[in-house]
This record gives C-alpha cells, structure tokens and sequence, in this order.
C-alpha cells in the first residue's frame, strides 16, 4: 500500500472472507451448517496458519482477541485483561507505549 | 436428520430421505419474472459451492438463488472435515461470494448467510412464502445500494534519525541524560501523531457516515486482514447513485490527513446490512 489515497482495492481472501463470514441474512435451513460456532474458531485458525500467507505479520493469536467466537476464547481474554492490568502495576508508570 | 418438529424427514413420497443431495441457498432477489433474462445471464455460468450450476427457485414475488450440492457437502461429520481444511474453506468462501456478487450486479441481492442448506427445493419455496415478510423488507434496505468497507490505519511518523553517537561530541559528559531526553521526546511525539490519527480518523467516519445510509462497526477486532488492527473499521450503506461521492469523499479525506492511511474495498453486495433488518435505516 502506497500513499494515503484510497481506491476501491481489489478484494484479496482476507477481504472476502471478513465480509462473507458471521454475514448475511440468517435463517434457518433445515440443514443448517453451524459456522459460527467452535467450528469456525478452529477453521480460522488452521486457515490462517496454513493458507493465509501473510499469517506471521498478522499475528497468529488475533482469535483470541476476537470475543465473538466462543466463551473459551472470552474467558482466555479476561484472564488476559486481569493479567495485563497486573502487569501495568508492577510496571508503574515507565511503561513503554506499544507500537 | 431431523425436520423442524422433531420428526425424521420424509421424501416426497413419503419415504425417509435418503440423504444423497442438498439444496445451498447463497442469495435471495426479487423474482424476476422472466428467468431466461437479466436474472438468467447473470447467473449463466457461475458456480456455487460444489462447481454446481446456480439456479432460481421463485415463490410469491420472491426468488432465492439456489445451487443443489451433494450430501457431503450439506452437513455431518464429513463437511465438517473438508471445512477445517482452509483450502477448502478458502474455496466455498469465495463461491458463495461469487454466486452473491452474480446476483447483486444483475439486481437487488439478500445475502445469505453462508452455509443455508435445504433438503429440499420445496422447503425453499416454503422459506420464501413463510419468511416474504422479511425477505422484502431486506430487499427493500439494499435495493439500489452497496456497501463499501474502509479502514483506517494510524500512519506512524518517521522515526527521527537518533544521534549516532554522543561520545565525543559536545554534551558527551552526560549521554545518559541526552538519551532519555531523547526517548522521552520519541514518545511524546508518538503519542502524539496516535491521537492526531484517532481523531482523523473520528473525522473521516462522521463525514463518511454522513452520506451513507446505514454504518456498521464491528466491534471484534481481529480479522484475518487485519495487521495492523485499524483504528476504524467500518462499513457503509451507500445508494448506488452516491458512490462516487462516497469514494471521492474517502480520497479527499485521506488526502487531508497525513496522519492516517485509509483502506476502501467495494463496492459490495450489502453483506453487512441485512442481518438486523431493521437496524440503523431510515
């Protein structure tokens, strides 16, 4: 990416797959195929890892951040979140801005 | 495979279903009367999930674009599979897609959500007959407009050339005080250009929201495109005949400030406004 100026890109895997996936219209077929639960978290992750190849810049914990994909994955983040705040404490004041 | 009373499905003759096919609903469209027109060519030669044929199954008013996938791939332990490889994934992903996008160029497109399966085609006429209500009035939301999805990242400055070394230079007698000066000044400025970036980035998402019709923020962060998380991520319902004025919009804004870089994908099928129906439209 180049300059601030933005054009319609065209749509790589990654664009398609955030705006099909958790989208659209939902209503029950009589064989509904469940991609919004567990399945999914782990359909992510194997994708991410093995197909996607800017996996690495990505970061490949990103779906633990993700608090719509499972309550493990939310309780995962509160336990982050409490960790993070210990973490802040011990460190006082002189923490280093991230990024 | 249960129906949805609890009882085991039955064929048309009465007979349990021998569970050999499913029907994959990917969108639904006004019925276009005439199917062999524009609703014909544009579904002529798109396929769904299974590389099948995409067709138009149509009940009062309305038509949903169909394709009939084989038993594998309409549920069980065995889609299961073949959905945890991302290659595959990867695949059914961008044919849904591509089957919704057939129809949203062609007319007024209802995304499905991906994955509505059917045993029967007839189970789909009744889904358009039991839910028109509904159906119509998310057509009526995406008729004549599409969704652009924007992103707005923080530009970092430049990191400043740091001193290449103190030592033996005028303030060599104290480097450490000159270095923690320094650093402190790096961040400062840092901090800085993060909050000059949010409220670009506030700015372009009032201005843009003003010509939309209806925005969605997702909240989660984290997906697969995202690296750098944006500071905004957003997608906007655009009537078509405002486009131009959205996308040029972006530019300017993007142009005006330094300290982000914005993201613009679209135009798509209104993927992200026909959930709720009846959320965020006037």
């Amino acid at each position: 990416m180049t300059g601030t100026v933005a054009r319609p890109e065209p749509a790589n895997l990654a664009d398609v797959l955030e705006r099909v996936l958790d989208k659209g219209i939902v209503i029950a077929g009589d064989i509904r195929i469940n991609l919004v639960d567990v399945e999914l978290l782990t359909i992510r992750i194997r994708l991410l890892v093995a197909s996607v190849d800017r996996a690495k810049e990505m970061g490949i914990d990103w779906w633990e951040y993700d608090p719509t994909l499972s309550s493990r994955a939310r309780a995962a983040i509160e336990r982050e979140r409490d960790a993070g705040t210990e973490r802040e404490r011990d460190a006082g004041t002189e923490r280093e801005p991230d990024g | 495979m249960r129906g949805p009373n609890g009882s085991a499905m039955r064929g048309p003759n009465g007979n349990p279903m021998a569970e050999s096919t499913g029907v994959c609903v990917y969108a639904v469209v006004p019925d276009p009367g005439d199917r062999a027109g524009r609703a014909g060519t544009a579904l002529a030669g798109v396929r769904g999930w299974a590389s099948e044929p995409v067709r138009l199954v149509t009940a009062d008013g309305l038509a949903a674009a169909v394709g009939t996938i084989p038993a594998e791939l309409a549920g069980g332990d065995r889609l299961q599979r073949r959905l945890a490889d991302p290659g595959w994934l990867a695949f059914a992903v961008r044919a849904h897609h591509r089957v919704v996008e057939a129809c949203f160029r062609a007319m007024p497109t209802v995304p499905f959500r991906m994955g509505t399966v059917y045993q029967h085609e007839a189970s789909v006429r009744e889904l358009l007959t039991e839910r028109a209500t509904q159906l119509r009035a998310a057509l009526a939301v995406v008729d004549g407009r599409c969704e652009w999805g924007v992103k707005v990242y923080h530009r970092a400055p430049p990191e400043p050339a740091r001193q290449p070394s103190t030592v033996g230079a005028g303030g060599a007698d104290r480097p450490g005080t000159a270095y923690l000066l320094q650093r402190r000044a790096e961040r400062a400025n840092r901090e800085q250009a993060r909050v000059a970036a949010a409220l670009a980035a506030a700015r372009l998402d009032a201005a843009l929201a003003a010509l939309a019709v209806a925005v969605e923020r997702p909240a989660a962060a984290g997906y697969p495109g995202d690296a750098p998380a944006p500071m905004l991520r957003a997608s906007y319902l655009v009537d078509a005949a405002r486009s131009d004025q959205f996308t040029g919009a972006v530019r300017a804004l993007a142009a005006q400030h330094a300290a982000v870089q914005v993201r613009l994908t679209g135009p798509w099928p209104a993927y992200s406004f026909v959930g709720g129906v009846e959320a965020g439209v006037p």
